[in-house]
């Protein structure tokens, strides 16, 4: 079974709370670090920019941008790096309700044939601020 | 000002499907009932009559709710933008002319924020709601004379860390506006109009 830990960072954004903030039209960058556990070919590492919604109704999800970093082999105890920037969309806004919530996250995943796989996500909050800067025209 | 007249979206009471559901109710218990009175099956014409009594109760409120429309009229409703920014502050105002002699108990007037999530469970769809309301003015009833007129306006604001407008499947967050009018003895007289609330922040000139 392909087995790999994934850790995503992301920069940028101004610190929350709970996740970094980031307002529409800002810049979404960082790094994926792939650690394999064991030896995989890669038929495709994606990192994808996407939103789902979450609570009591059927989940609906939308991915805004998909990169295809890599295609290869991962050699177990060699960790790889693969950086990414993307440029959040005007909505929706991120929100936490009773029965519906919108989650946005920074997904990554490691496509490998005939096995489970490994993936990973990072969420953010989409929202913009209350006093403009220079990059907001929302 | 942009006058969103009769801007209706969404009436909660539709009287005329209510009959049609009630008939069509009140038709199947009837042929239910006589068929088992037809086979001597007592117990179930006295089930079946039940039935038939929720038909007839179902036929009453839909009869009731036309009363109240046509005693009470329909207000107009006047909001001064269609599409709103969250944090905007916007008017609303209504006018209102009785056709007959009635007496209200209150009126209220209702900003409130709705989130609707249906899911699937087993073989059945669920819906499931949350309204949080924003803000509520209360106006105080009487007795109104045919021809008797009503108004007012109210200043209200999508709170600036409100949420905008989002309808995407089987998930909806949305602002709506609703005029009730309690009349005593009969169904309440409710109206509600949908905002459109953009995902934008207002900002002040």
């Amino acid at each position: 079974m392909a087995k790999a830990d994934i850790e995503i960072t992301l920069q940028g954004g101004t610190d929350g709370f709970v996740a970094p903030e980031y307002a529409p039209g800002d810049s979404v960058s960082g790094a994926v670090s792939v650690f394999p556990d064991s030896n995989m070919k890669c038929q495709h590492l994606y990192i994808k920019l996407a939103w789902h919604t979450e609570g009591r109704g059927t989940r609906y999800r939308e991915t805004i941008e998909e990169l295809d970093v890599f295609q290869g082999e991962l050699q177990a105890g060699m960790p790889r790096s693969f950086e990414f920037d993307f440029r959040v969309p005007a909505e929706p806004w991120s929100f936490a309700g009773r029965y519906v919530s919108v989650v946005w996250q920074i997904e990554a995943q490691v496509d490998v044939s005939w096995a489970k796989d490994p993936k990973a996500a990072a969420p953010f909050v989409l929202r913009p601020s209350a006093t403009p800067s220079s990059a907001e025209s929302w | 000002m942009i006058q969103t007249q009769n801007k209706t979206v969404n009436t909660r009471q539709k009287p005329g499907c209510l009959i049609g559901f009630a008939l069509f109710w009140i038709a199947f218990s009837t042929v239910f009932v006589i068929i088992c009175l037809t086979q001597d099956e007592i117990t179930f014409a006295i089930i079946g009559s039940i039935f038939l009594l929720v038909g007839f109760l179902l036929l009453l409120y839909a009869l009731l709710v036309m009363v109240i429309r046509a005693r009470v009229g329909t207000p107009e409703f006047l909001i001064s933008k269609e599409t709103l920014k969250v944090g905007e502050p916007f008017n609303i105002s209504y006018y209102h002319s009785f056709k007959r002699k009635v007496r209200v108990n209150r009126i209220l007037i209702q900003l409130y924020f709705r989130e609707t999530a249906t899911y699937q469970q087993g073989t059945d769809t669920k819906t499931v709601r949350h309204q949080e309301m924003i803000e509520e003015f209360e106006e105080p009833g009487g007795d109104f004379r045919a021809g008797s007129m009503i108004q007012n306006s109210f200043d209200v604001q999508i709170p600036p860390d409100g949420m905008h407008t989002l309808k995407v499947q089987r998930n909806q967050l949305q602002w709506f506006v609703k005029f009730q009018m309690e009349i005593p003895r009969l169904p309440d007289f409710v109206n509600e109009y949908e905002l459109e609330v953009l995902p934008a922040l207002y900002r002040s000139e």
